[in-house]
Parts: C-alpha cells; structure tokens; sequence
C-alpha cells in the first residue's frame, strides 16, 4: 500500500509543484505534457487561412510571346480576355494596350499562329474589354473601359466606349457616356427584361468613383442610373447570383472600402443593394473577383483577389495578400475559405490544370519581392480535394504579370494560360509583354 | 530480527526504486511539457534578403523568449514573451510566425487583452472576419474601455451583414468617445443602407462637426443631399470632400505602436508615405526616413524618398542634398534628375534646371511631368515656341494632363494665339470645371484681348465669377478679371466696385505693380470705358 503511495504520490507530487510553479493549471499542465494542448480553442480560433502549404513544383507550361514583340517601351497590358472574336472558330485574345492606349486583338489563324491587329482608334488608358453583341446583329462588338490614366487621378476622364464591329472586323467608336470618373469595367445584361443589352459600368474614380448601370434606349442611346457613389470599383460581373431568373450585379470595390456587393435585380432593374463581404483591412488591395463554381456544388461562388499595391510607393508586397473564395451557401450567406497567401496577387482563374475533376486555382502576380530571383509570379494552387489547397509554383519569369486568362487555345484538350505584363515599376530585367503558356500536362516534369 | 532487517531493507530499496521511478517520470513530463511549449514558438524565417539589423533583433528576440521556459520561469512569462516576439514578427511583416506567438501568448497569459487583439489584427489584415469577431470579443472582455477594438467589431458585423450587432457596437463606441466620427460614419452607413436618409444625415453632420476634414462623411453626405435633390449642397460636399486628406484609419495605440519594433526599410518606406498621404511630413521624415536610413544608409530610395520629403516642406537644401545622394548612389535615376530639375526652376535657374529635365528625359522618356516642367522651364525663358512643343509632348503621352493643358493655353496665349489659348482652357475646364486658375485666365482672355472678335463680357463674367467662387473672392487677381469682365459686358458699377475690392486687397498685400495697374484700369471704369491689352 505504502509503496503504491510512495510510485503515484510522489510524481503526483512532483508534477503538481512544477505545474503550480510555472504557473499552470494542473490539466493544462498534464494535457501539454501528452501533446494535447495548443488546439483550436472556443476564445481563441484558428485562423481559416493557416500557413499556405507548398508542393513541389511541376513543370507544365511552355510558354511563348505573341502578338507584336515588346519594342523598347515597357509593356502596359492592363486587361486581356480570351474570346473567338471573328467567329472563325479560333479563339483570339483581346488586349488592353495602356501604353499604346488602344485595344488591341491578338488573332489566332491558322491553329497555332498569331499575329496582332489594331482594333478602332486610340482610347486612353483602356482598363477593360467585354466582347458583347450589343446591337444584336449577330457580332461581337467591344465594350471598353476608358480609365483615361492608370494612375490615381480623381479628374472626371473617363469614358464607356463601344467599338461597333461591322461584321467584317472593322470597329466603329461610339462613346455612350463621356466626362465622368474613370472607369475600369463595363459588362452587358439585360437588367430590365426589355430584349435590348444594357449595360453595367463600374467607375473607380479615385476619391470619387460610382456604379452605375446604364438602360439601352435603343440607337445608341443610353440613361444612366446610379447604383453606388463608392471609390474604388475595379470590376462589375454581371451573373444571375440567386438564380431567380434575372441577372444581378457584383460589385468589387477597392480603396478604403474593400468590400463586395451585389445588386439584386427584381427582374425590372429595381436593385436591391447587398453587401455580401468586406475586409476591415483598409489596405486590403483587393485586385480581381470572378463568379464561378468552385466547389461544384451548383451554385456560383466568388473567386477573390488581394495584392493590388498601385496605391504606395514602393508599392509591394504584403503580407495579407493572397487568395480566397466565398462560397455560396445560400439565401445572401457567403462563407469566406482563404485559399493561401501569394504576395501581389491578380487576376486569379479557376481551372481545372491536372484533369482530376475538380477546380484548382491559378493566379499571377504584380507585386511580388522582384529583388529575389526566386519570386513568383505566377502560381497555381491545385485542389486536393474537399476543397483544400496545395500551392505549387509555376515561374519566376518574367515579372510583373497582372491579368491572366485560361482556355483551350490549341484545342489539345488541355487548359492553356495567356498573360499580360504590366511594368510600371522596376525591376525591368525580365518583362513580357503577352505571353501564350502551353499546357503540356502529359509530359509533365516534377522537380525537387 | 535478520528478516526485518531484510524487510527494511526492502523497503528502502523499493522507496528508492519509487523515488527514482517518480523522479523519472516527473522529469519526463517536465520535460516533454516544455518541449511542447517551445516546439510551439514558430522557427525563424528566410533572414537571407534581410537587413542585418533586422535579422540579429529578430535572433534575439526568438533567444530570450526560449531561455524563459528553459530557465524554468513561469510561463506566464514565457506567454508574455512569446507575444512580444508576436510582435515583432507583426511589426516585421512575418505574420506566419507572429500567429503561433499570440496563440501561445493568449494560452499562458490570459489576462492580457492584448494578444487576442493583435491576434485579431492580423486575422483581420487578411480579411478573415469570423476569427477576428472572436478574439475581439475576448479582448473586450478583459478591456471593455478599449475603443479601437469596439470599432473593429463593429466594422466586421457592418462588412458581413450584422447591421444591428454592427450598430450596438459602434453605439458602444461613441458612448466612450462621444462625436467619434468613425462610429458616426458606420452608423450612418447603416442608416443608409436601410434608406434612413434622415438619420444617416444626422449623423454624417455630426461626423463633419467633429472632424471637418473627414472626407468620406462629405461625400456620403453628398449622395445624402443628391437623394433629397439638393444639388448645389451635394455639390458643396463633394468640394468639401475635394479639399480633405485621403481616408486615414481611425488611431489605434496597440497596434501603432508596433511601428516602433519596425526594422524593414521597404515597409518603413511605406510608412512614410502612408504618413505624407495624411499630410504628417515631418512624421515621416522623423520617425520612418531617419530610421530606414539608419538601417539601410546606402539606399538611394530612401534618400528619394527623404529628398521628396523635403521638397514638400519647401526645404531645398536638404531636400537638393538628398537628391543629390540619390543620384551618388544611382546615377540614373530619372526621378532624382527631375526633382532637381524642379528644385533649380524654383530658384531661377532655368538654364541649369532645363539640363537637369533634358537629362532626366534620358531615363525616364515617358514621364508627362518631365515635359510639362521642361515647356514650364522655357515659357519661363520666353521661348515660347519650343515651350509649346514640349507641352504638346507631354500631352501625347498623357493627353488629359491637365497643367501641361493648361500651361500649353498659357504659352498659345503668350504667344499671341488667343483663339487657340481659349480652345485650351475650355478643354481644361471641360476635365477639371472647378478649377479656377484656367476659368481666372479664359475670362481675361474673353473680357480685354486685343482682337474685338475674341472677346465676350458675358461670358467673361461666367467664368470670372467660376474663378472667384468661395476662396477665389480673396484673391485680387481674380477680381481683377471679374471686373474687366464687367466692364466688358457694360455694367461699370460692378466693375467699379469689383476693381476697388481688388485693389484694397491688393494694397493690404502690398503687390505694387498689380496696384499701378488697377488704378489706371479703376479711372477707365469710372469714365465708362472697358480695358483692352
């Protein structure tokens, strides 16, 4: 009995000094002692974004300029979108030149071959083109956003332009609404239910910027209709969010408020405004959205962006820059997943690189620690499955990529890249201006 | 006697064995507990890019934190040691590392409201609000007076859709900082998004009561008046909002004060400029330049940086000296190259500063403002043809640049070409119709140029009154033009009384060749004659 006492009492004794002595309960003691301790605790949660978890690199992509070759300037290409502009059958991409301020389009004929062509006259500062039939004749016309400067100015520069397309290729300029806040997208919908295309317009302005959204009176006649008078809107995707048959407005808004809205159509362009997610962050540097389906459940999530750093100088890296996606779960609830960290980052794409069925996520970006030879700027982060992610990094070079866009360009079946480099900052030792990425996937090289 | 001798000594020797098995198995535990603490403290990052100081701090901030537990002191401490080293790693941009710092912190250190908070800032940096609305709470909890963190919340219920929680808190906010503005701008953001126009009026006004130069409750004012179709008060607003600094975050002590373990230049560099975009100058100068240059001396971005700072402050030697130093250590910087450029101009060195643009020009060949100062340099050396070549470059590469615009009217004018002067401007204005610099010049034009066809009194008067609008009417110059407008357009009574404003204001400042002028243009008024150049 003595000895039972002497073999439980005297550890007991032992543990129960030391834990009193470094000032611990006694289960808090015994728990850290097995391992137990250091979980997610009720007061003090873990974070939903833990450290981004890097795989090994996979080399996939070969990648090759196209369009006119960079020259001596520094490439400008602040939006591209890939699009079969001529219906020809081969998909074309489409390029906001902000140094040669005109759009340009980058056409693919034959298969594999590319060569770049002038669209319309010149429009200062392009930020964004929508291909859209919007005179419903059967082509695609262009719906460009006229920042009038990439810069922040807070002068009323900014124009929404249409390059009408005969049908031939040849583009007629009609500027719809002039002499307003700069302007950084526009995107078409039929918002009253009326037949016709009207038109959403997200203005960045820079203290002064708006949404709006503009009713087709037919003829090139337009009438605006103010949504929000809010600064800092990059992007106004346009997709029916609640699935009640009418299209509805998302609204990315950068600057102090780094929030996202969505309007939500009545079906006769009443809206009802609705603020589904904001960082309290003020420097959050929101830079990109896209309305997908993520996690393939049926409904659209939104795909989401920060690592814009245009607004300081040095502008930088920091280190709550990265990417996240807010899943739908339904009746105006977004849940906000952090997919991982990514200095700089723009434009993030969900495709599917690896043909495992479901969506990883690939992303550029512009601001990464340039200095360093080994920061990436474009990456991707593969899905693992239940919508976990794993990054893997993609290139180094060149520098400074700030729009991304995916297709299958060459018709192999497998997804390809296209970027654009926008260069307003040094580093200038490795610049592209448009690149083509092949994906060669089946040939795939695994580096240590 | 011999059997108790062996039980006793069996007893012994078990007590021994037990002793020893329990010595054992406490120092085990002992052990393997602070091995479980200390595997916890995140290791330390890359260093490599890093600056030597910065490195050697962080080295022995990660060594003391772990002597703590080795040394075997409470873990209280060891808890308030691994924040501090939290935050240091915050301060330093290393928040994968400061996370598993506050977490240990707020385990061993429970009372201390701070981990949870700066936790909470670095969850709420990277957008995560759910997080962030927990550790909040537990901060308030153990702080309840501390006012940022109720502003915290409350902006994280607002951004997620909590509106009423998000309204309890900013109401708790303004109940310990009575005309906060920032509780009362959340407010009224609520009170819009529920088409409470009155009320969220009442509550911007009160925001502008207690700050006037809060910016971004002019301008939601401004939709509020726009709402109510009161559109020279939206109008107001907006200009008021014109004249106030971007949007600056509410103070925040627990966090600012990490600015102080801050040891990166780049990130001090942003400090810098995020204190000069508040207008705090000498802030950046003192506390973040002087530190970056401190670490990092041979930097010739920090020495434009500073050299910037000091341009802004009107101090050209310090200001020439650090451009100076720029461009020792980069000789090809186009923008030190321009800023002396500037520098020299401003000093009536026009012939110097016209060679510093040119060679700025050779690095950067793109930059509108190098050739709007450049047409600046020459217009100022009267040659006024090769002014306007320059201007015209500059606004090839930027065609809304609104001073090389301007500047172009200025030299079309000077060089006798009124009717495109005026076609300038009326772009100018068509941009940037507040301005009143142009709208002061186009009136001139209109109301004396020497060519009848060119001028027009009424529309003279238009722009003369645009030039004068609210400040404008404090400026003799100004109302000198209103009143040749005036008298242009026959109403010499206007004219008359405008001119004797003007020249009293002009004698109050004591300008003697604008005096000269006023008078003999006053007696052409007085004898119902308009002024013609």
């Amino acid at each position: 009995m003595a000895l039972v006492v002497i073999l439980i009492g005297m550890p007991f004794g032992v543990i129960y000094h030391e834990a009193r002595r470094t000032g611990q309960p006694l289960g808090a003691y015994l728990k850290r002692a097995v391992g137990k301790m250091g979980e997610e605790s009720p007061e003090c949660p873990a974070s939903s974004s833990q450290k981004t978890v890097t795989g090994k690199t996979i080399r996939f992509l070969q990648k090759k300029a196209i369009g006119d070759p960079m020259g001596d300037s520094k490439p400008w290409i602040a939006y591209l979108t890939i699009v079969d502009l001529d219906q020809d059958g081969l998909k074309d991409i489409l390029v906001c030149d902000a140094r040669v301020n005109q759009i340009r389009w980058i056409k693919q004929g034959p298969i594999n071959e590319y060569r770049e062509i002038s669209v319309g006259t010149p429009i200062r500062a392009p930020a964004h083109v929508t291909p859209c039939d919007i005179d419903l004749d059967g082509d695609l016309d262009l719906l460009v956003a006229k920042m009038g400067m990439i810069f922040p100015n807070n002068d009323r520069i900014g124009a929404v332009v249409v390059l009408e397309n005969d049908g031939r290729s040849h583009f007629t300029k009609h500027t719809l609404v002039e002499n307003i806040a700069r302007v950084t997208d526009i995107e078409p919908g039929d918002f009253d239910s009326d037949g016709d295309i009207d038109l959403a317009v997200g203005q960045f302005g820079y203290d002064d910027g708006e949404i709006r959204w503009l009713e087709n009176l037919g003829n090139w006649k337009f009438r605006s209709h103010m949504l929000l008078t809010l600064s800092g809107t990059i992007y106004v995707p346009v997709k029916d969010i609640d699935e009640d048959g009418d299209l509805d407005i998302v609204a990315l808004v950068s600057q102090e408020w780094e929030e996202i809205y969505v309007f939500e159509n009545d079906g006769e362009a009443n809206f009802r405004v609705r603020l589904i997610y904001g960082s309290t962050n003020e420097d959050f540097g929101s830079s990109g959205i896209s309305l997908v389906d993520l996690d393939l459940d049926g409904d659209l999530d939104m795909l989401y962006s920060n690592g814009d750093a245009f607004d300081y100088i040095p502008p930088g890296p920091r280190p709550w820059h990265g990417v996240q996606w807010l899943e739908n779960k339904g009746n105006w609830d977004f849940e906000y997943h952090r997919i991982g960290d990514f200095p700089g980052a723009y434009s993030a794409e969900a495709v599917d690189v690896d043909h495992d069925g479901d969506l990883d996520v690939a992303v550029v970006s512009c601001f990464n620690k340039w200095e360093s030879s080994e920061a990436q700027s474009m990456i991707w982060f593969e899905n693992t499955g239940s919508m976990e992610f794993m990054q893997h990094d993609l290139t180094s070079n060149p520098t400074h990529l700030l729009v991304l866009d995916t297709a299958d360009m060459d018709e192999d079946g497998w997804v390809d890249f296209v970027t654009g480099g926008f260069y307003a900052y040094p580093p200038y030792d490795r610049m592209s201006r448009v690149l083509l990425w092949r994906n060669i996937w089946p040939e795939r090289e695994i580096v240590d | 006697m011999a059997r108790s001798r062996i039980h006793l000594l069996l007893v012994v020797g078990v007590s021994v064995l037990a002793l020893g098995i329990a010595m054992g198995i406490s120092f085990l535990v002992k052990r393997t507990n602070r091995e479980a603490v200390l595997s916890r403290l995140p290791d330390m990052p890359a260093l490599a890019e890093n600056a030597e100081v910065l490195r050697q701090k962080l080295i022995d901030a990660d060594q003391i934190t772990r002597r703590t537990v080795r040394e075997g002191k409470p873990y209280k401490q060891f808890g308030r040691k691994a924040g501090e080293l939290g935050r240091f790693y915050q301060a330093n941009h290393f928040y994968d590392q400061a996370i598993p710092c506050y977490r240990l912190a707020i385990e061993l250190d429970p009372e201390e409201p701070l981990w949870s908070y700066l936790l909470a800032s670095v969850y709420q940096q990277r957008g995560q609000n759910e997080s962030v609305r927990v550790l909040l709470e537990r901060t308030l909890k153990l702080a309840p007076d501390y006012s940022p963190a109720l502003l915290k919340l409350a902006d994280s219920f607002f951004k997620t859709g909590g509106k009423d929680q998000a309204k309890g808190s900013y109401s708790l906010r303004l109940a310990l900082l009575p005309g906060d503005p920032y509780a009362l701008l959340g407010l009224a953001r609520i009170a819009l998004a529920k088409s409470q126009w009155d009320e969220a009026q009442g509550y911007l006004e009160r925001a502008i009561e207690s700050d006037p130069g809060f910016g971004d409750a002019h301008r939601l004012l401004s939709t509020v008046h726009e709402h109510f179709f009161r559109t020279r008060k939206a109008q107001e607003s907006l200009e008021a909002a014109g004249r106030c600094t971007r949007f600056v975050p509410a103070p925040d002590p627990w966090v600012d004060a990490l600015e102080e373990l801050c040891y990166d230049t780049e990130q001090l560099l942003v400090l810098g400029e995020k204190a000069i975009a508040e207008r705090k100058i000498k802030k950046a100068l003192d506390k973040y330049f002087h530190r970056a240059m401190e670490l990092d001396p041979w930097n010739p971005k920090v020495h434009l940086a500073v050299g910037k700072a000091w341009l802004m402050l009107s101090q050209l030697e310090p200001a020439r000296d650090s451009f100076r130093n720029t461009l020792d250590l980069d000789p090809e910087n186009g923008e030190a190259h321009f800023y002396l450029g500037l520098i020299m101009r401003n000093e009536g060195k026009l012939f110097a500063a016209e060679n510093m643009f040119l060679r700025a020009l050779e690095f950067e060949s793109n930059n509108p403002n190098v050739y709007n100062n450049l047409g600046l340099c020459i217009l100022e050396q009267h040659k006024y043809e090769e002014a306007i070549r320059y201007f015209r470059h500059a606004l090839e590469i930027y065609p809304e640049h609104l001073e090389a615009l301007y500047n172009l009217g200025v030299a079309l004018w000077a060089s006798g070409n009124s009717m495109a002067a005026v076609k300038q401007y009326k772009r100018v204005l068509q941009i940037k119709p507040d301005w009143r610099t142009p709208a002061n010049s186009l009136a001139w034009i209109l109301a004396t140029d020497i060519i009848e066809s060119m001028r027009n009194g009424d529309e003279a008067v238009h722009w003369a009154l645009l030039a004068c609008k609210g400040e404008g009417w404090e400026n003799p110059e100004y109302l000198d033009t209103l009143a040749a407008a005036y008298a242009e357009a026959g109403r010499f009574d206007q004219a008359v009384q405008t001119a004797q404003r003007s020249l009293n204001l002009a004698r109050a400042k004591g300008d003697k060749s604008l005096i000269n002028d006023l008078e003999y243009r006053l007696r052409l008024y007085g004898s119902g004659k308009a002024f013609h150049e």
